[in-house]
């Protein structure tokens, strides 16, 4: 079974991807990223590659997700 | 020239505001080799005058300017100044680092160096052209902002000014230099005091290279490895220093409702990704500079500065703005009444939670934010209630009341990083020889959740870290670099990898190295070589003509960040002030995680021995012998911090 959840992208990965938002449907976070990576505007070993929290919590490849959960993949950052 | 090395003009200026008296200030080749430039080169200057009985408004105080050896040279990103002098916030020794073109034409003006001391019976502005130096009223510029200002002053050259707020005193008052800020502690209030509305400078000087080929070479490749490494090629340019608030608020240190929280709700209406997609005009950045991290907005149709990270969070989740509009338009108004946005906004927060307590009926509340643009004008004229806000959050919560959450460290508020989950930055912050200041406080949150992920709760290694990362930043800012340069020694793939196998295992080990890196910072001299991540230390080396190596350039960090030290020590500062507020070492953050507090007390006695200060937290004998600095904190009277004129004994107040 699968579950509508918001994927939000950060960072410069926003900036190239030029959405800031994608709805998917997924079981898993690896589902998703699939999905999302299908909709060809962001890179799948990318999206592996970033800090992914789901609800503001860090998850893994094989979290399971729930309806209206909300992904949040992270970009690298700097400053000061 | 009056010294053998390049990269120095050889002379530095004294101006005697008082008597106009111009003159030579002696600063041999053996001082430079010792203390390099920049603020270690002013903190020796003021060590050397200061007695511990000034006061930041006194004829004893100075302001002294100065550029890093590298500063005119080619160097990436080295066209940055310092200016120190006593904090009208902290009474204590304060340097803030400029990214204007004032260093750079201060050098082709043959100087190294710019001290002003004393008070100018009238408003003036000084105009250096090589050795010719010129005051010149300046009654026509007083009460003008920033911006207009410098539209009045020569176009050739650099300059640096002040506004409103630094003419009536505001403790926070900044300087400005084109778009660029001389932010923190108040140094623009030394000026106004001093009469000085604006500093012009140029001449025709050119800066000396040792090996001219060499450094050519060198930087070539310099810039081209800044411009391919993710942070400083890609974060930093595209999305500014305000990148940092997404990633914050996921890691619950973007301070929020004056630090009660560390997350804000509504930050997607006040990130660096919205200011980068909607608002910014274009890449702006210092001379020199390929990282280019400054953004461009417009406001009422002007192209303006935009704002920076500080300035986002703390305008925003600070007090519940969710106005990104709003930021924009205060940071300039900021920038041009001449404030320092960092503690404008942490004061007014402060504010906005007395009011809440029912402390201090002032009218005003977190979210609303319809009397701002006048209250900035108000706290620069210092009317109304803005002439209490005109003096900061210690001062305010010792009249009112609310010490334990007026966010401050030694009389200076914290920028908009939440220590309470980034512990190691927490101990940074109250040890900091400026106060409240990230940067200064060794910016452990970059390896605590921002750049890598060590873990931010535990506070093993922390001390050392801290300490290593404080010396190399003192370094990076004496040479004139800015110190965002230094991101690209974390290579590449460990900071765009966050979860392969390699960067979680530093991840995990970095903590534990607490040891090795207490080696490294006690024994550095053995690492003398140039780090391939590094070129900093060959760079040094080809302007120079000094030795110099990875491990003799954190030894100098240290001996400036202990110079810094004992100069505080001085002016009665000791473990008793280097304190938070209670809302940070004792209320979590997170309600039932007693984790989520900063456990000072204990990093810092681990930081004092790694330093090699007592446990009082002041160098010891040997500690100042091994960096040659005998004699400096020889205390004749301490004087309790009696320099902040408010009559009773401050130790242990944040
Ligand atoms: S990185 Fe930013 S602050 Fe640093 S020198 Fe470049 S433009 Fe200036």
């Amino acid at each position: 079974m699968t579950y509508m959840v918001k994927a939000k992208l950060f960072g410069v990965m926003r900036l190239n991807a030029g959405v800031s938002t994608i709805w998917v449907d997924a079981d898993r976070v690896g589902g998703a990223i699939e999905k999302i990576a299908a909709t060809g505007k962001v890179d799948k070993k990318e999206l592996k590659n970033r800090i992914i929290l789901v609800d503001g919590k860090r998850a893994k490849m094989n979290t399971r997700l729930c309806d209206g959960n909300e992904i949040m993949f992270l970009s690298p950052a700097g400053g000061g | 020239m009056d010294t053998k090395y390049g990269g120095y003009m050889g002379k530095v200026m004294k101006i005697n505001l008082t008597t106009r008296e111009i003159s030579d200030y002696p600063f041999s080749d053996r001082e430079r080799e010792l203390f390099i430039g920049g603020k270690i080169m002013a903190a020796k200057i003021l060590s050397d005058n200061l007695t511990g009985k000034e006061t930041s408004f006194s004829d004893g105080n100075m302001l002294v300017i100065t550029t890093g050896p590298l500063t005119g040279t080619g160097a990436p990103s080295s066209s940055r100044f310092n200016i120190s002098s006593l904090s009208p916030q902290t009474g204590l020794i304060a340097s803030s680092n400029c990214g204007g073109s004032f260093g750079y034409f201060l050098k082709k003006a043959g100087y190294d160096a710019l001290i002003l001391q004393g008070k100018s019976e009238e408003h003036i502005r000084i105009v250096i052209k090589n050795d010719r130096v010129s005051f010149h009223n300046a009654d026509d510029l007083w009460g003008m902002r920033t911006g207009e200002t410098q539209e009045h002053l020569p176009v050739r050259g650099g300059n640096i000014v002040i506004g409103p707020a630094g003419e009536n005193l505001v403790k926070y008052a900044c300087v400005v230099s084109q778009e660029r800020v001389a932010g923190r502690a108040g140094l623009g209030a030394v000026m106004g005091w001093m009469n000085v509305k604006a500093v012009t400078v140029s001449g025709n000087k050119t800066v000396p290279v040792f090996n001219e080929a060499k450094n050519k070479q060198l930087n070539k490749k310099w810039y081209s490895n800044l411009r391919a490494h993710p942070l400083t090629g890609d974060v930093l340019p595209r999305l500014g220093t305000a990148n940092l608030v997404s990633t914050m608020q996921m890691r619950g240190i973007l301070a929020t409702k004056n630090f009660t929280f560390g997350q804000f709700e509504e930050f997607e209406k006040v990130n660096g990704e919205l200011l980068a997609e909607k608002y910014n005009i274009v890449n702006k950045g210092c001379l020199s500079c390929p990282i280019k991290c400054a953004r461009t907005v417009a406001i009422d149709g002007k192209e303006v500065k935009g704002p920076e990270l500080e300035t986002l969070g703390l305008l925003g989740g600070g007090i519940l703005n969710n106005n990104i509009e709003l930021i924009l338009r205060w940071n300039y108004e900021l920038d041009e009444l001449g404030m320092d946005t960092i503690s404008a906004a942490s004061t007014l927060a402060w504010a906005m939670e007395a009011c809440e307590k029912g402390l201090w009926d002032n009218g005003l509340g977190f979210g609303e934010t319809g009397v701002i643009s006048k209250l900035w004008e108000d706290i620069a004229y210092r009317r109304g209630i803005g002439n209490e806000l005109a003096e900061g959050t210690r001062w305010l919560s010792n009249k009112y009341g609310g010490r334990e959450f007026a966010i401050n460290s030694k009389g200076l508020e914290l920028s908009a990083y939440e220590p309470r989950r980034a512990v190691g930055q927490g101990l940074g912050y109250a040890i900091s020889n400026r106060g409240g200041c990230h940067i200064n406080g060794g910016y452990l949150v970059f390896l605590e959740g921002l750049g890598i992920s060590i873990n931010p709760q535990t506070r093993h290694g922390k001390p050392d870290l801290t300490m290593m990362m404080q010396d190399l930043m003192e370094m990076l800012s004496a040479t004139g670099q800015c110190i965002f340069t230094s991101y690209a020694m974390f290579p590449g793939p460990l900071i765009k990898n966050p979860n392969s196998f390699y960067t979680r295992g530093i991840n995990r080990i970095l903590p534990y190295m607490g040891g090795a890196v207490r080696l490294m910072n006690k024994f550095p001299l053995p690492l003398q070589f140039h780090l391939p991540v590094f070129p900093q230390t060959r760079c040094f080396e080809y302007v120079t003509g000094m030795k110099m190596g990875f491990g003799k350039y954190l030894r100098t960090g240290e001996r400036g960040y202990t110079l810094e030290r004992s100069i505080n020590n001085k002016f009665g500062i000791d473990s008793r002030d280097d304190v938070l507020p209670a809302r940070l070492t004792q209320t979590p953050q997170v309600a039932d995680d007693p984790r989520t507090t900063v456990p000072l007390d204990r990093m810092k006695a681990v930081y004092y021995r790694a330093r090699g200060w007592d446990k009082n937290g002041l160098p010891t004998t040997s500690t100042l012998k091994k960096l040659k600095l005998e004699g400096v904190n020889d205390i004749p009277e301490r004087s309790g911090l009696k320099n902040l004129e408010l009559g009773d004994d401050l130790h242990g107040q944040g």
